[in-house]
């Protein structure tokens, strides 16, 4: 079947596409034998699709959904597994004007009673017309949909069967296009909803930056329920009539050089993936692994999606260098689900920037005293870089009001690339998103000239590999054992140099002093919070009821109390039950 | 010969559980389910065995069966020792 007016149509424009559906038409006409993407698979035979092929699944996903009732602005919730029909799903979706949002699937070691509790509250929270799965997890989804009005929950295997369709649905630039929803339990999870020009806006920012063309073949094992393999891959590609390849991140994590097996083989240019990556793949690959690997094609490794170390890039380049790795091939991109990915960049011409500061000053005063790099106190800052193409970035203090130049303060953002709201959250909408379009990140940083550095969270959010933990989500865990006190708990995120992420550090109260009760108050906490949020809690610390400081509000000071117990351990003054 | 027993017990208690008893780290306690690996611990503590004991560990014995526990930890590193 021929697509009819819609490739009249964009024909047309296609020097200028308005939604991804244009992009996707595009090139399916236009370069429709170019490989578009190569799903790696460990346990079965490669994918590739062509953009025809893609084109062509897509309407077969369209046909389907709207088979099913699926109408123009419907949300679609797709919960699958690493396949090649991911985006297509995606992408079908979007053609009939529905609104798909991908979600992690369970993986082996979740809990599958809170995994299906936790999305029964989202998807009454979200009101999804569709929920698209494998056949697999078909039961057990079907278990968990049983309140008034579910949505329909539908299979692969029957929405690929109905045809295709013949035109997309009319779409308009603001139109939103997906939803991306931040991790965290429910009340704590928001629907990041953005529009077709959002997402162009983003994406055209991050190629003109890095000079990115059709000519490109990105890389990735960060999953598509991540804005980073996503928006970052996927959607850039799609856009760009790029090739993408997409590893597992079961399988990369098992077997990290898989990464630059796929480069080698498929010659890859560019290769996105969190900073802690950057330490696993230099500390955990062999020379052995690296006999066969050529990494010429290479030319951007590109950090981001949690904090990014100086130390982390300099192991990195210097385990790489000698298969032709350089300085200038490393990249950061910063941003968030809420400027749909990347509004900020450093790397490729503009070299990433060091910034020595002294860590006391900065502490004290809330100001990056440059120092040279003998200071004792030196704290090093790798720049996120400047704001890409209609982005510009301003730091506040608590009352909003800008800082000057390094004076820390929260980051806030104005760029085309922003959300139009959270979806179904007012209130959380107005909080972050001003009327004149500034959007308060949570980040704390400086600025020097226009690069930005970032220095931590004003909220306490925890990232660990690149995935944001709510501490509340591990501290209210913990509060169900009956030994800890509830509302006196604090996981706080600390700085691990060496593993290049966070490690969850977990200050506990108890009101008994019995060592077994302890131990099992720490292996409840370890065991439930591994289960339940797929982190571990790298060390627990029991303290004296009342021990815990908090906020004039009430609150548990999570950071102010981690640095009390450091002080008390320099002193070696531990607390004690 | 080395205690590899005692060896691993003292890099799990220095690596992930510090502070914590070393009298509720047992041969038996199993690591993964407990919270006290996850998949980047694993990969610390391949890179510890095969550094340490100059073997080489396959991405498919980075599981529950072989890293579950300390005995299962011990018996792979003696299968793979000369």
């Amino acid at each position: 079947m021929k697509l009819e007016k819609a490739v009249q149509q964009n024909n047309n424009k296609n020097a200028n596409p308005k939604t991804l559906i244009d992009c996707l038409i595009f090139h399916g006409e236009t370069r429709p034998d170019k490989i578009h993407a190569r799903y790696i698979f460990k346990d079965r035979e490669n994918v590739f699709l062509t953009f025809a092929q893609t084109l062509e699944r897509t309407r077969e996903f369209a046909v389907g959904y709207a088979a099913f009732g699926v109408r123009k602005g419907d949300v679609v919730l797709i919960i699958m597994e690493h396949h090649e029909d991911l985006m297509a799903a995606f992408l079908g979706a979007i053609w009939i004007g529905a609104i798909p949002c991908f979600l992690p699937p369970t993986n082996p070691k979740t809990v599958y009673k809170r995994y299906y509790e936790n999305l029964k509250n989202l998807i009454q929270a979200a009101k999804p017309k569709a929920v698209l799965s494998h056949s697999a997890v078909r039961d057990a989804l079907a278990d968990s949909l049983h309140f008034p009005d579910p949505p329909v929950l539908l299979v692969v295997e029957d929405v690929v069967s109905h045809g295709l369709s013949p035109n997309p649905a009319d779409q308009d630039p603001e139109d939103i296009a997906l939803i991306q929803y931040s991790s965290g339990s429910t009340g704590l999870q928001k629907g990041v909803c953005l529009s077709h020009r959002a997402i162009l806006a983003e994406i055209s920012g991050v190629s003109e930056f890095f000079e990115i063309s059709h000519n490109d073949r990105l890389l990735t094992w960060v999953p598509l329920y991540h804005d980073w393999g996503l928006v970052c891959v996927a959607l850039h590609a799609l856009v760009e009539g790029m090739e993408y390849s997409l590893l597992s991140p079961i399988e990369w994590v098992q077997n990290p050089v898989s990464a630059w097996q796929v480069a080698n083989l498929y010659k890859s240019t560019i290769f996105y993936q969190p900073n802690f990556a950057f330490n696993l793949m230099a500390k955990r690959i062999r020379e052995d692994d690296m006999k066969e690997i050529d990494l010429s094609s290479i030319r951007l490794v590109c950090n981001g999606a949690e904090p990014c170390f100086y130390e982390s890039h300099k192991m990195f380049i210097e385990r790489f260098s000698k298969y032709g790795l350089r300085n200038d091939y490393l990249g950061i991109v910063y941003g968030m689900a809420e400027i749909t990915n990347s509004v900020i960049a450093a790397g490729h011409k503009e070299p990433i920037i060091v910034d020595n500061v002294d860590r006391f000053i900065l502490q004290a005063e809330r100001y990056a005293k440059s120092v040279d790099e003998s200071s004792p106190n030196l704290q090093r800052f790798l720049g996120v870089g400047r704001g890409l193409k209609n982005t510009k970035f301003k730091i506040v203090d608590e009352n909003r009001q800008e800082l000057p130049e390094r004076y820390v303060g929260e980051v806030a953002i104005h760029s085309d690339a922003r959300m139009h709201y959270y979806h179904r959250n007012k209130k959380a909408t107005e909080q972050s998103l001003t009327p004149d379009g500034w959007y308060y990140t949570g980040d704390m940083g400086y600025r020097v000239g226009n690069i930005l550095f970032i220095t931590g969270r004003r909220s306490d959010m925890i990232i660990v590999g690149g995935v944001n933990i709510f501490p509340q989500d591990i501290e209210n865990i913990v509060a169900e054992h009956p030994a800890a006190v509830p509302g006196r708990i604090a996981a706080v995120g600390v700085d691990d140099l060496e593993q290049g992420t966070q490690q969850i550090v977990l200050i506990v109260e108890s009101k008994s002093n019995d060592k077994s009760v302890l131990a099992d108050l720490a292996k409840f906490a370890r065991k439930e919070v591994k289960q339940n949020l797929n982190v571990i809690i790298n060390r627990v610390v029991h303290v004296p009821h009342m021990w815990l400081i908090k906020t004039s509000s009430g609150k548990i000071a999570r950071i102010p109390n981690y640095k009390r117990l450091q002080e008390l351990e320099v002193s070696d003054k531990i607390p004690s039950i | 010969m080395k205690d590899i027993n005692s060896e691993i017990k003292q890099f799990i208690l220095k690596e992930f559980l510090p502070g914590e008893d070393p009298n509720n780290l047992t041969d038996s306690t199993p690591l993964i389910d407990n919270g006290i690996l996850d998949s980047l611990a694993i990969l610390q503590l391949v890179s510890f065995l095969e550094k340490e004991y100059g073997i080489h560990i396959e991405p498919h014995e980075t599981d529950e069966e072989f890293l579950g526990s300390i005995v299962t930890i011990e018996s792979l590193v003696r299968s793979k020792l000369p």
